[in-house]
């Protein structure tokens, strides 16, 4: 049913409970794994600015970590893409790239409260694949 | 990861792809199942006429007699199945259901038969996404 699976992170903590979905299904199905994180570049914009040249460093910066520390505490091969962008629409255009039949997120990521977040809500509205909200 | 799973369905092409997700899934993870049949009583409304009754009452014995041959499909492959078929807003029974069962997913289709465009996320699907605080699977 899951040969090819994308995880979108924010490194939130819903986003950590999405990891921990997709790393338990990913190996009881055997299926090839794929970390997603995107800097949002319409929160902090793509200008010339040095300080927000600065913050999307920084952003990318821990982008990274979040990433290879997913990759050093999974027990299975996974997959790291880091990208710039709006997240929703990264997650769809890498979704298609890999051909993912499964995409899993976090129920809300750092920007929202105790509704469901943005992303989440256009992934699942706008991704035609199945999606799971973690 | 999974042991109960509460796959609601409506008999849509999407719900039929959810149960097999569901089913996938479950058989995985040896998990149980409990599907949920909703006869849409916001739709039809409770009725005093009887002809209105009529309606509601095929609909629960369609609902009825779905669920009864996924639980066929569920017993085949050796996993326990329950099933509830109940009358109100899907999304509020499903939130219910998802409570009393202790469902750690739910599975649904992204959009059910009331829908009419194509491609676009129905509203069970978006305020079970939105209002149940449980992982959702929309397929």
């Amino acid at each position: 049913m899951y040969d090819t699976i994308l995880v979108a992170t924010d490194g939130s903590e819903p986003a950590d409970r999405a990891i921990d979905h997709a790393l338990d299904i990913a190996s009881t199905f055997d299926a090839t794994l794929h970390a997603l994180f995107v800097v949002d570049t319409r929160r902090y914009g793509n200008t010339m600015l040095e300080d927000s040249e600065a913050t999307l460093s920084d952003l990318n910066e821990r982008g990274r970590d979040v990433l290879s520390t997913i990759e050093g505490e999974a027990a299975i091969n996974v997959t790291t893409e880091l990208r710039n962008g709006a997240p929703h629409e990264q997650i769809d255009a890498y979704a298609r790239e890999i051909d993912a039949d499964l995409i899993v997120l976090g129920h809300r990521g750092l920007t929202s409260g105790d509704e469901i977040g943005s992303t989440a809500e256009r992934v699942v509205r706008y991704a035609e694949r199945p999606v799971i909200t973690a | 990861m999974y042991e109960t799973i509460l796959v609601p369905t409506d008999g849509s092409d999407p719900a039929n792809r959810a149960v097999e997700h569901a089913l996938a899934i479950a058989e995985r993870y040896g998990a149980d199942v409990h599907a949920l049949y909703c006869v849409e009583t916001h739709r039809y409304g409770e009725p005093a006429l009887s002809s209105a009754e009529l309606v509601l009452d095929r609909l629960e014995d369609q609902g009825a007699a779905m669920l009864d041959e996924l639980g066929s499909r569920v017993d085949n492959v050796g996993l326990e199945y329950g099933s509830t078929v109940c009358h109100g807003r899907p999304w509020e029974e499903i939130r219910e259901t998802a409570d009393e069962v202790g469902a750690d997913l739910i599975v649904l289709g992204f959009q059910g038969q009331s829908h009419e465009r194509p491609g676009k996320i129905g509203s069970v699907a978006e305020r079970v996404v939105r209002y149940t605080d449980r992982p959702v699977l929309t397929a």
